[in-house]
């Protein structure tokens, strides 16, 4: 009783501090916003008959059903942490049932590996819930089958053939997988049952093939990886020790049991033997020191082994915590919420030396919004390909994603379209790809088609609200900077674009979308960003002119910058009052070239970091040092 | 043990008390029949829109929704003789009872449908619209149609299917998914004529390649190249199909931002026991791009879409004058006896029309031609200009449907007794395709269409599939689904030689996109 109650109490601590580490630092609504992005995988969830039941048509169903429902939990941080850390505790309590019925009676450590690797996955941004959940069912199955009390070998054969069919179609492969094993080793060290055993594998193989081909008409590869680990989609975009761990996750319960019965066994051999004989052999001294090992055995048992868990925790989350790809996450949580000035103050924090492709396109996205775009753009890491993810020869989800926003401000809403057309083709309806469709259908002025992604948004938990409020707004019209905004991105829609492959360059789309309406000052910044970075001052002179027509009081630091270089490079003289470019900017470019030109072999180093120092952020020097 | 039993007993009872209440409350707070109502004087406004239509005496209930505001709703059923279905609603969807439905409309073909609407609002009590009229015809529809459910695609696909749908109640099966054959792609099916028993799949996968499935008989037999388009010769012996070298382009500025062209194309005959495939030379000009075959019930023509090659770069994309192409209706004799093949005749051409004329499909009795007609290019669904129009063969005339909308309107097929259409439609918005019906009366007159009905009233308002390719046939495709997934897998196949000529479009590749809906 007592041993119950200290059982309880270090459950209590252990994942009360669990959860408070998820709720508070791992933050569960940032992976919900890092589905599709940081995290590959979406999880899909819709309420109504028809999902439930093209859920349930594919192995492994029921988890895959459960895992959408389940995920939506993280979109609120205190219930995602409750779900880890109810998760956690099922498999720990579950793991700890079958080493009680391998012959383990008080273990202390051993059931808690399971929640600690499930809780080095989560702090990690990666998400194993389906990996999980399939091990519950694979675990859970394999004890509900050995507390009945079967006698018969064929009978429990029988029992097993139809738990492992029921097995496959709630947790596919991975959950009969481990059934299997335990069911096995059950047979082996429990029955002596060798060839039920033996059998054991064959028939779940069978069993599944069967299924496959019968009721699930896919190919037998396909059949035997759904939900194992060495199913890529499980793991994928995962980090190497978070897919080590969702391994180990599924060996850890089979491998353990295995070990507790052959030790056991061999407990149990020589005790009969070796226990006589050293009874009898015992001196009164070797019993003293027997009896002062037993008391300091009790005393590391009663004191120093409940703190193992919480140790081996912390070790875990200690060596597991990435805090650049916590801030990755952060920003990626930042942006998709539109928390522009947050982005900006997260990016000044980041470290120097790391870059982030991703990171660079938000902090140009925040940067244009503060209206800094043309000014600071320089005070951050830059790379060309960052502005609009040209990086990819295909894009990846989190490209199509970051694209799919990026493109709809800009006006370029046809391509958004194509893009979350095959996210969604790809990815499966998920709440965030639909209500993009929605609003690209609303901005295109298609509001029937609209209404059709806003019903379907509607059997989302999480964008059920937004989307009754789209609906309401498609009915009696939208809130008046709801209104404007569609209307602008509306009047920047290229109507004049022509047939063509999706192939147009950059420049191209750019030059287009200003081309159909000269008020597009997004395209115009993002264009001249992209001369900028490309050092093409030609073109920036060419453009230059539109600032008046975009409303700028003055002339952007960066342009000023990029035309004193230009009109420099050509000897030409700069009329003041055509371009008002200020006599401060003027005088920091004489003094860059001064020091640029005092530049000499024996003294470029200091020459160097004092320009660094001074001109860093300037385009003085990402001309002369990057573009040029 | 006594008392345990006791507390069932009474948790049993309570709960049984609380079912029973409930359910005379239900019934008791529905109004038995509506006596004081006021007289709205235009139709009520309903969705699906089944009100004027014809429909056959053979079809599943066509449920709806009540789109006028209101607490509680009650529709009566009815026609000039029968017992009329009483149906009440307190959220305006209305689902018709099976059997009364169908005895109904067994024992009233040729006669009119009533829906009766009330509705009842708070503030004026219970309102009549005027009664919705449809009518029953006395012609039945073939008993299933087939067809293809997918997202829009653009570059990428996943989860195709080909489903058959009972038109008689709503079972929808799976006759055959991607998923058999990793997340491979399911292109058009055929049958001969309305039967079920004689079909292919085209399949593509990038794990097991290009194919084509042919089922015959509840056999199934994988031929190892792809067909396009395909047209089956009544008699079953040999099926005429297309090869295609298609690339998507796409637009900006327009509703349908997607559009195909077929860069080259031919017509290439196979012959079913002897395994050979031929290319007639009329079939595979050089200058020309065949396309579309459909055989005259006879079998003594093939009628085809074929039109000019206007670029002479044929790699570049879009090619020049994309938008200047218009295809003509051609149809060439066929001597099934000799296996040879006739000369050419333009049946009517685009010079003629000003547009451009694709999927010609022919009447089983032979009496009428319905044809899709959009200002340039091979593939209407893309095309919001793309209509259905009819020409009568006895006499030459065509004319436009009067069921065609502003959206496009394509993949029409005949039910096996001529009487009845489905065809796909964009209507609803633009973008999804769903498969309407109509009635085409002995002149040849469609009547107003209506979507295919479902069990959910509101099933279409979220469905983000689209139905692609919809064909009627008699009776069940009856196949194994694993045997088809086999099929599909089985690494055997047999092989097709396509004689090379100088027509052959020079490469025939298969490319994602190519999944057009």
């Amino acid at each position: 009783m007592q041993s119950r109650k200290s059982q309880v109490s270090l459950y209590l601590i252990f994942f009360l501090l669990c959860y408070l580490y998820i709720w508070l630092f791992v933050k569960p609504h940032m992976i919900y916003h890092g589905f599709g992005t940081i995290i590959l995988d979406i999880p899909l969830f819709s309420t109504g008959w028809r999902f439930l039941k093209n859920s349930l048509g594919i192995p492994g169903g029921l988890v895959f059903y459960a895992y959408g429902f389940l995920s939506q939990w993280y979109y609120c941080s205190w219930l995602g942490a409750l779900l880890i850390v109810m998760v956690a505790l099922c498999l720990c309590e579950l793991s700890r049932l079958h080493y009680v019925y391998a012959g383990h009676h008080n273990s202390t450590v051993l059931h808690y590996f399971p929640a600690i690797m499930i809780l080095t996955i989560y702090n990690n941004y990666d998400h194993p819930l389906p990996a999980c959940l399939t091990l519950f069912i694979g675990l859970l199955f394999s004890f509900v089958l050995e507390r009945v009390h079967l006698r018969r070998g064929t009978i429990r054969m029988v029992v097993f053939c139809l738990m492992a069919a029921i097995g496959y179609c709630l947790a596919g492969a991975g959950g009969v997988l481990i059934f299997s094993l335990m069911k096995i080793l059950y047979l082996i060290f429990h029955h002596r049952d060798w060839l039920s055993a033996a059998l054991t594998l064959p028939a779940a193989a069978a069993i599944i093939w069967v299924l496959a081909e019968y009721v699930f008409y896919i190919s037998p590869k396909q059949a035997f990886l759904v939900l194992t680990p060495f199913c890529r989609d499980l793991t994928a975009n995962m980090k190497m020790l978070s897919k080590v761990l969702v391994v180990m996750l599924y060996a850890f319960v089979p491998v353990t049991v295995l070990l507790i019965c052959l030790w056991r066994m061999l407990l149990s051999r020589n005790r009969d033997t070796s226990a006589e004989h050293t009874r009898k052999k015992k001196s009164r001294k070797t019993r003293a020191v027997v009896r002062r090992r037993g008391a300091i055995l009790a005393y590391f048992k009663k004191f120093v082994l409940p703190a193992v868990p919480v140790i081996l925790m912390i070790v875990g989350l200690y060596f597991s915590y990435d805090k650049v790809h916590r801030q990755i996450v952060l920003m990626n949580y930042l942006s998709r919420q539109g928390r522009w000035s947050e982005v900006l103050e997260l990016g000044n924090r980041l470290p120097k030396n790391i870059y982030n492709i991703y990171c660079n396109h938000d902090i140009n996205r925040a940067l244009y919004h503060a209206g800094r775009l043309p000014y600071d753009m320089l005070c951050f890491p830059q790379n060309p390909h960052a502005l609009l993810l040209t990086h990819e020869e295909e894009e990846s989800s989190m490209t199509q994603l970051k694209m799919c926003d990026a493109f709809i401000e800009l006006g370029n809403v046809d391509y958004a379209e194509k893009l979350a057309s095959e996210f969604l083709v790809i990815e499966g309806e998920s709440g965030i790809i639909l209500e993009k469709l929605a609003w690209i259908n609303i901005i295109k002025g298609q509001e029937a088609t609209a209404r059709i992604y806003l019903n379907a948004l509607k059997k989302d938990l999480i964008y059920r609200d937004r989307a009754e409020s789209m609906l309401s707004g498609l009915e009696s019209g939208f809130e008046q900077d709801i209104a404007s905004y569609i209307k602008r991105v509306n009047s920047y829609i290229r109507t004049n674009g022509g047939a063509r492959l999706y192939e147009e360059s950059i420049e191209e789309m750019l030059t287009g979308l200003l081309r159909q309406n000269p008020d597009n000052r997004m395209a115009f910044e993002y264009l001249m960003a992209c001369y900028l970075l490309a050092g093409q001052l030609d073109n920036i002179a060419a453009n230059i002119g539109r600032l008046d027509q975009l409303g700028y009081q003055d002339v952007p630091t960066l342009y000023e910058e990029a035309m004193l270089i230009y009109f420099g490079l050509r000897g030409r003289e700069l009329d003041l009052n055509k371009l008002n470019i200020k006599r401060e900017t003027i005088e920091r470019y004489r003094r860059f070239l001064q020091l640029y030109n005092s530049m000499q072999a024996h003294n470029r180093q200091v020459v160097l970091q004092h320009l660094i120092r001074e001109f860093g952020t300037s385009y003085f020097f990402y001309y002369k040092f990057t573009a040029s | 043990m006594a008392h345990g039993l006791r507390s069932r007993f009474a948790v049993t009872m309570l709960f049984g008390s609380v079912t029973i209440i409930a359910g005379l409350w239900f019934i008791l707070s529905s109004p038995k029949a509506i006596e004081k109502y006021a007289e709205v004087a235009v139709e009520p406004r309903i969705s699906p829109d089944y009100s004027d239509i014809v429909i056959p005496p053979n079809i599943a209930p066509i449920n709806f929704r009540i789109l006028e505001q209101g607490q509680q709703y009650f529709t009566k059923v009815h026609t000039n003789s029968d017992k009329a279905i009483d149906i009440f609603s307190k959220t305006g969807q209305v689902r018709i009872p099976f059997k009364k439905w169908w005895a109904l409309l067994r024992a009233n073909k040729g006669n009119k449908i009533f829906f009766d609407i009330y509705v009842k609002d708070a503030e004026h009590g219970w309102k009549k619209f005027k009664s919705i009229s449809n009518t029953i015809a006395e012609d039945e529809i073939d008993g299933y149609v087939v067809y293809r459910l997918m997202k829009p695609v653009y570059n990428w696909w996943k989860s195709i299917g080909i489903y058959q749908r009972n038109l008689v109640n709503y079972d929808e099966s799976l006759l055959m998914h991607g998923r058999s054959f990793g997340e491979g792609c399911l292109n058009c099916h055929s049958f001969v004529g309305n039967d079920p028993d004689t079909m292919t799949i085209g399949l593509r996968s990038a794990v097991y390649g290009s194919s084509t499935l042919l089922i015959r008989n509840g056999t199934v037999s994988k031929i190892g190249s792809k067909w396009g388009y395909t047209a089956w010769h009544p008699g079953g012996t040999l099926a005429v199909y297309s090869i295609n070298k298609v690339r998507q382009f796409f637009h900006t500025g327009r509703m349908e931002v997607r559009d195909v062209v077929d860069l080259d194309s031919a017509l290439v005959c196979y012959m079913i026991e002897d395994r050979k495939a031929i290319c007639p030379a009329q079939l595979s000009e050089k200058n020309r791009l065949e396309t579309y075959p459909t055989w005259s019930p006879d079998g003594e023509y093939l009628y085809y879409c074929s039109g000019p090659v206007l670029w002479k770069d044929r790699d570049k994309i879009p090619p020049e004058n994309y938008d200047k192409l218009k295809y003509d209706l051609r149809r060439i004799r066929y001597d099934a006896w000799n296996n040879s093949w006739g000369r050419v005749e333009t049946v009517l051409s685009a010079e003629e029309t000003g547009l451009s004329i694709l999927l010609p499909r022919i009447s089983p009795d032979g009496r009428f031609l319905l044809f899709c007609m959009c200002d340039y290019g091979c593939f209407p669904v893309y095309q919001s200009s793309s209509d259905l129009y009819i020409m009568d063969l006895s006499t030459g005339r065509y004319r436009s449907l009067a069921i065609n909308s502003k959206y496009s309107e394509s993949w029409h097929s005949w039910s096996s007794n001529s009487r009845w259409i489905v065809f796909s439609s964009k209507r609803q918005g633009g973008l999804f395709t769903r498969t309407y019906i109509s009635y085409v009366d002995d002149d040849g007159m469609a009547h107003k269409p209506f979507v295919l009905p479902q069990r959910d009233p509101v099933y279409y308002d979220s469905l983000l599939e689209t139905y692609s390719v919809p064909e009627l046939v008699s009776d069940r495709v009856r196949v194994s689904k694993s045997l088809l997934g086999r099929a599909a897998r089985n690494k055997d196949s047999i092989e097709v030689e396509v004689p090379i000529t100088a027509a052959t479009p020079k490469a025939v590749q298969s490319e994602p996109w190519q999944e057009r809906e």
